[in-house]
């Protein structure tokens, strides 16, 4: 019986098929599958800010682009599967609300995490083959590593298969 | 920093559930002016969250939920965060316009930001009284989306100084028609410090 995987928020965990794995809920984080086509393993990292650097807070590694996706890969790289095999897709890195004028960087902390996950896959040579991000709605996502298929749905909207 | 920051002590638990039950009371009772009906509140919880169960709290990551968040700065910084089940927004609309309107129309999205607004306002005249603050609230801004997008935002900020968020979080039961509603305040370590400062409270540990 094949399950679907859960991650939370800061969260990770890893997939093979034909298991799936999902996250519920990405507003402006972003969650990051990478997988490999041919072993079917996968894994999803769902993280919260840009930079782990600019933050004193920052003992859980699984908040922040940078660190979360070194993470993910380590755990990957584990089980066998070589950086250079991964491929990437990403969703989420939405503006959930909007405002005229703001001191904050609350309407643009979508734009960055969604600079900082591409930057970080670059660095470490990985391709982003899909993406959905951006704009100002949340989404859930779900990846099967056997199709290596992301289905992203969200509210009042059809959903989409990158 | 650390570990300390996650315990929450009995005298500033008491103190920032006394002041959303005075701040949501006077919310509830502005609300319940405009919509001419009775009002029940249910007694605020004080609490620090996991970021996962916090989305439990308004029905699970991918409920539909709308939310209305307004950005309170001055003194303290903080977010107000207003939320509403699909069916109470139809309910709430209802009441205040008439049975025909739809909740998500033009119309009824004005009419929910409308007493969102009034809600926060007299959250934080309340806020301000009570601690002798000045404390300013913006243009709050409405989403229909999954309570996990919606809460994503306050749990962003609270990330940035810590892995868990402090929520107050009073509930509403307006007339015969069953509206629960939520006021969340969440706000960062630091601001609950200067507010239980004020109210002669050492601090949220102390």
């Amino acid at each position: 019986m094949a399950k679907s995987i859960v991650v939370g928020i800061a969260d990770m965990n890893v997939c093979k098929a034909p298991d799936t794995i999902t996250t519920i809920g990405l507003g402006s984080c972003i969650g990051i599958v990478l997988y490999d086509r041919i072993s079917k393993i996968s894994g999803l990292v769902h993280i919260m800010l840009p930079d782990s650097t600019k933050i004193k807070q920052n003992q859980n590694k699984l908040k922040f682009a940078d660190t979360g996706i070194e993470e993910l890969v380590k755990k990957l790289n584990s089980m066998g599967v070589g950086t250079a095999f991964l491929c990437a897709k990403i969703a989420g890195g939405a503006k959930m609300f909007s405002f005229a004028s703001s001191t904050s960087d609350l309407g643009s902390i979508g734009d960055k995490n969604i600079v900082a996950v591409k930057r970080k896959l670059m660095s470490l040579g990985i391709r982003i083959e899909a993406e959905d991000v951006g704009l100002n709605y949340g989404r859930t996502i779900v990846f099967d590593p056997e199709t290596c298929q992301l289905t992203v749905t969200n509210v009042g909207r059809d959903k989409k298969i990158i | 920093m650390g570990d300390g920051k996650e315990k929450i002590s009995d005298n500033a638990r008491n103190a920032l559930s006394e002041l959303g039950n005075i701040g949501a009371g006077n919310a509830a009772t502005s609300l319940s002016v405009l919509l001419s009906t009775k009002l029940v509140m249910s007694p605020p919880h004080v609490d620090i969250y996991d970021f996962n169960a916090l989305e439990n709290i308004v029905g699970g990551p991918d409920a539909t939920v709308v939310g209305v968040l307004s950005l309170v700065s001055g003194d303290m910084d903080a977010m107000l965060l207003f939320i509403l089940g699909v069916e109470d927004a139809k309910n709430l609309v209802g009441q205040l316009m008439d049975e025909n309107t739809d909740w998500s129309s033009e119309m009824g999205m004005s009419a929910i930001s409308e007493i969102a607004n009034i809600l926060i306002g007299s959250y934080v005249a309340s806020l301000e009284t009570l601690s002798g603050l000045k404390i300013r609230y913006g243009q709050p801004s409405l989403c229909v989306d999954m309570a996990g997008s919606i809460l994503s935002v306050p749990c962003i900020e609270f990330a940035k100084i810590s892995d868990k968020a402090l929520l107050i979080n009073s509930q509403f039961i307006v007339g015969d028609k069953e509206i629960n509603g939520f006021i969340m305040m969440v706000s960062e370590m630091h601001s609950y410090d200067v507010l239980l400062n004020k109210l002669g409270i050492g601090g949220i540990n102390g």
